[in-house]
């Protein structure tokens, strides 16, 4: 099987939104429990690899980053080993996206494991 | 009136050229001064050269000059315009109920045009100032993006209220943002005088 793509833009919103679901439309809340989350579970039991697109989108939050990503380790308590090793990121308009959530996963690791 | 005065000066010049002409013209009649009146054709050749090399070098470091001017111009226009987008955040910022997702087009706008500038501009830096400036400027990016549009994970925590994808910040939040900004916006002008040297 070929590594699962998951296109922000196109699977989930175009407007990504805030962190809760109860905070507002297309959070990262949302995002992580219908898109990510799934995707993610799918990969990791075919084998694959999950490739993130985050291009297309008119702009992600700090928030909708950190619940989404940081939330998978926070919340849902996947290993940040397993992420690494799982998930790929793209980002060709705005790389600094990737650099941002690669952040976001070590910070939700660091502070689960103080 | 300006162009009258300009004109005056320069009828003052010419007639002080011609007497300057007159004096040294008077030398030549006396005995220590011997003017060859015939000149070979080498000697010609040799000064049209020298005169249409001179022309030509004048020329083409005029244009030069002019094209890496008109090149600093359009990269400090170029920064003129983030800072004014800059500008439109902090303003945002400090209304009550703004639109989250205004907010997150704004910092993605800004952060491509970053992008733009910095990779376009290494060629007219100095490589230790390019990589200092632009590390300055990419930390200070990230940090003012994460104060404005990070909201708590804490639900009680209420530096930023979210409501319907809109949210209002408190006033020590809009402070903090405002400092982060400030810092950005100094980097920026460090980055222009750093250009116009």
């Amino acid at each position: 099987m070929d590594n699962i793509i998951l296109k922000i833009a196109m699977d989930f919103s175009r407007t990504p939104g805030v962190r809760y679901k109860n905070e507002g439309e297309f959070s990262g809340e949302e995002f992580r429990n219908s898109c990510l989350r799934p995707k993610l579970e799918q990969a990791l039991s075919n084998h694959v690899k999950l490739i993130v697109d985050l291009d297309g989108t008119a702009g992600l939050g700090t928030s909708f980053l950190e619940e989404s990503f940081g939330g998978l380790i926070r919340e849902d308590g996947f290993e940040y080993k397993t992420l690494q090793e799982n998930i790929k990121f793209v980002s060709n308009e705005n790389p600094d996206y990737i650099d941002e959530v690669n952040e976001y996963l070590k910070d939700a690791y660091e502070k689960k494991g103080k | 009136m300006k162009k009258k005065e300009n004109n005056k000066t320069w009828y003052i010049w010419m007639i002080l050229g011609v007497i300057l002409g007159i004096i040294i013209g008077q030398f030549f009649h006396k005995d220590y001064f011997q003017l060859d009146t015939q000149i070979s054709v080498i000697e010609i050749v040799d000064l049209l050269v020298t005169v249409g090399l001179a022309l030509y070098v004048a020329r083409i470091l005029d244009r030069k000059i002019r094209h890496e001017q008109f090149t600093i111009d359009l990269f400090i226009a170029k920064i003129d315009d983030i800072e004014s987008q800059i500008k439109s955040i902090e303003n945002l910022i400090q209304e009550k109920d703004v639109s989250m997702q205004i907010i997150y087009t704004k910092f993605h706008v800004l952060s491509i045009a970053k992008n733009s500038l910095l990779e376009s501009i290494s060629s007219l830096l100095k490589e230790k100032d390019y990589s200092t400036s632009t590390n300055e400027i990419k930390n200070k990016h990230k940090t003012f993006k994460l104060i404005a549009t990070n909201t708590p994970i804490d639900k009680t925590d209420t530096s930023v209220v979210v409501k319907n994808g809109k949210g209002t910040y408190s006033v020590q939040r809009i402070s903090e943002i405002m400092i982060e900004s400030y810092a950005l916006k100094d980097e920026y002008f460090k980055l222009k005088v750093l250009l116009t040297e």
